[in-house]
């Protein structure tokens, strides 16, 4: 008789190996915060799951406009590129191999994707925890001069703000922008929580600091949508976590399967987008596909998107503007 | 996105750890200002250098395969969650290294004629110390990994990271008359004063480095130390084979897809190319052609210097590149 003693057993012997590697799948264990939350640290609640900016109703709206994107092009094209960095004074609890290896987003991996970017003249959105232009300032501004976006990453890519007091996070938000601000001369206007971390008040504190695009609903949806957030009409630029680079690097996949993946999500898009207009957000994280062995697929990548003539490459920045204007929900 | 910390774990969990990565408790007191000064992860490691970099005979390419002879020591730490079914699984799948892995790979290097760059536990060196001279004679590499790879220097005192470090320079030096200068850490996470201990014991170069293709200099209290990147987790075999079963196929087009990149811009300026290769996964009948054919390809490129650390850091020093 089959039991489901025996079936664990069966699991335990077939694969004695990956049993004794705890979580290898998710590596949950290693997500769990750096440490408990404070008292002084915990967050204020609210009472409402179902009001609350981050998750809430309002961004359960399910609304069918059709949407016309400049020039009529099909697609809106995105390339997105989280440059990020752990601050080990601000919030220690990260070792010398994570902080080495995110690292090398500011001294290889942003140059390679820029260079790559520059070459086909497609102007990406880094997404930059500020620390890094503390870190690679002449990069960070060097970007900016090229006419990439820099969108607003937080402070630090350590740092869940999730379990940070409202003060604290309000603190660190007006130094992030403060400090983008005094390399490239230009505030940010759209924002992405790192690790999607936001606190209870988080959105409201951005939007009472100007800005005017958060990205904190993940794969949620083929285009933007737009929320009100203390007042003032937000526009989610809706970016992917079930086509995020680290999904498929970190299982091993290979950088065709990914770009495999990429191709047949733009095609969909792209036929659907002589209906109403789509969003392609990609999201290449500095430190991971910034490595050599993306190099080609980036190139591929972007070369065949750049094969179909209507699609709009464009940034967070413009893009928030037509939606603004377009009055879209 | 994925939660950022715990990217970037995973190679050197299936390395070394059986036991969960632990994260230290945050503290209470205020932040040390002192972060940008740590060894570990301060200011030279952030530094933008811009001096040209030419390997010997202006090769695009060093190319090292390091080779880590890990062994756990269950003194220290057993495995958390695998029970007595972990602690059999890791020391009988990892001691298929010494028992055949590692002399298929001495095989497969004598054949094509390179050398390797072995990453040596203390305990290894300890258990088996014939095998370990025998690579040494053969001119490999041998680099200190600590005492075993389930012990990371960041879970002990300050004075028994310094008593093991020594224990495994010790093991090193009896089994092969030579004490290592290079070292490489378990799970590449150092202490807090790790880089201290390893520089008054002698040790001038780490290869524990994910963040950047080439080497540099930091400063451990005064003195120097030349620091080199490491395998990124797609260029070790292990995360192909235990963690996500690929096929060989994809370890390979991963190896080179990073090296033809490299070899592009290393017309520019010479970079540094990594992929390690466990004796206990690697070197297994199904993979080890996938093994081969790597170094055939490196081989077959005129420009690819296919070389050591201790050769790359010498020649570091020797050009007093920063």
């Amino acid at each position: 008789m089959f039991s489901r003693r025996k079936f664990l057993n069966r699991i335990v012997a077939g694969s004695a190996l990956a049993s004794a590697l705890p979580n290898l799948a998710t590596s949950e264990s290693f997500a769990s915060p750096a440490a408990p939350a404070m008292a002084e640290e915990t967050p204020a609640r609210n009472d409402d799951w179902m009001k609350e900016s981050r998750w809430g109703r309002e961004n359960w709206k399910v609304t069918h406009q059709t949407i016309e994107w400049p020039n009529k092009a099909r697609v809106a094209f995105l390339c997105s590129i989280p440059f990020e960095s752990y601050d080990m004074g601000e919030y220690p609890g990260d070792n010398s191999a994570t902080v080495s290896e995110v690292l090398y987003g500011g001294k290889a991996g942003v140059w390679r994707i820029m260079n790559i970017l520059d070459r086909h003249s497609v102007k990406g959105n880094f997404v930059t925890n500020a620390l890094c232009a503390v870190q690679f300032p002449e990069l960070v501004k060097t970007l900016a001069d090229h006419g990439h976006e820099i969108v607003g990453h937080f402070w630090a890519n350590n740092i869940p703000e999730d379990k940070l007091s409202v003060d604290r996070d309000r603190a660190l938000i007006r130094r992030s922008i403060s400090t983008i601000e005094k390399v490239t001369g230009k505030k940010p206007v759209a924002w992405v929580a790192p690790g999607w971390w936001a606190g209870p008040q988080t959105l409201e504190i951005l939007a009472e600091e100007g800005l005017t695009s958060h990205a904190n609903s993940p794969s949620s949806a083929d285009v933007p949508f737009a929320v009100t957030i203390g007042g003032k009409k937000i526009v989610v630029v809706v970016q992917e976590t079930v086509l995020n680079d680290n999904g498929f690097f970190n299982n091993f996949n290979s950088p065709a399967t990914y770009v495999e993946y990429l191709k047949r999500d733009f095609d969909r898009k792209y036929s659907e987008g002589a209906m109403s207009g789509k969003l392609f957000n990609f999201v290449l994280h500095a430190h991971v596909s910034g490595r050599p062995y993306f190099a080609d697929a980036l190139d591929e990548v972007i070369s065949y998107v750049k094969s179909f003539p209507d699609v709009w490459f464009t940034t967070r920045q413009p893009l928030v503007d037509w939606w603004l204007q377009k009055n879209y929900r | 996105m994925q939660s950022p910390r715990n990217q970037g774990l995973l190679s050197r969990l299936l390395r070394a750890s059986f036991s969960s990565a632990q994260v230290p408790q945050r503290t209470a007191s205020a932040p040390s200002s002192a972060w940008e000064d740590d060894p570990r992860w301060g200011r030279e490691h952030w530094r933008i250098r811009r001096d040209a970099v030419d390997w010997p005979k202006k090769e695009r390419v060093a190319a090292v395969l390091a080779i880590p002879f890990g062994f756990p020591d269950f003194n220290y730490k057993v495995p958390e969650g695998g029970g007595t079914t972990g602690q059999v699984a890791r020391i009988h799948v990892q001691v298929y290294g010494p028992k055949f892995g590692i002399w298929r790979l001495l095989d497969v290097l004598d054949r094509q004629n390179v050398k390797a760059s072995f990453e040596v536990n203390g305990i290894s060196a300890a258990q088996f110390p014939e095998i370990v001279k025998e690579v040494a004679t053969r001119g490999h590499e041998i680099v200190g990994f600590h005492w075993a790879d389930n012990i990371f220097h960041d879970q002990q005192s300050v004075d028994e990271d310094r008593e093991l470090i020594r224990r495994t320079l010790s093991a090193i030096e009896s089994a092969t008359g030579k004490r290592p200068t290079g070292w490489v850490a378990p799970n590449l996470r150092f202490g807090e004063k790790t880089l201290e201990t390893l520089s008054a014991e002698g040790i001038q170069w780490h290869a524990c480095n994910l963040s950047d293709d080439r080497p540099y200099v930091i400063h451990v209290g005064p003195k120097p130390m030349i620091v080199m990147p490491h395998a990124d987790k797609q260029m070790d075999d292990a995360g192909f084979i235990i963690g996500s079963r690929r096929p060989p196929e994809v370890f390979l087009d991963f190896l080179k897809r990073q090296f033809r990149t490299l070899h592009r811009e290393g017309d520019r300026m010479g970079k540094m190319f990594n992929f390690s290769v466990h004796p206990e996964y690697g070197a297994r009948p199904f993979f080890i052609d996938a093994v081969e054919e790597m170094i055939g390809y490196l081989k077959s490129y005129p420009d690819v210097w296919f070389t050591t650390r201790q050769n790359v850091a010498d020649w570091w020093t020797k050009q007093k590149y920063s």
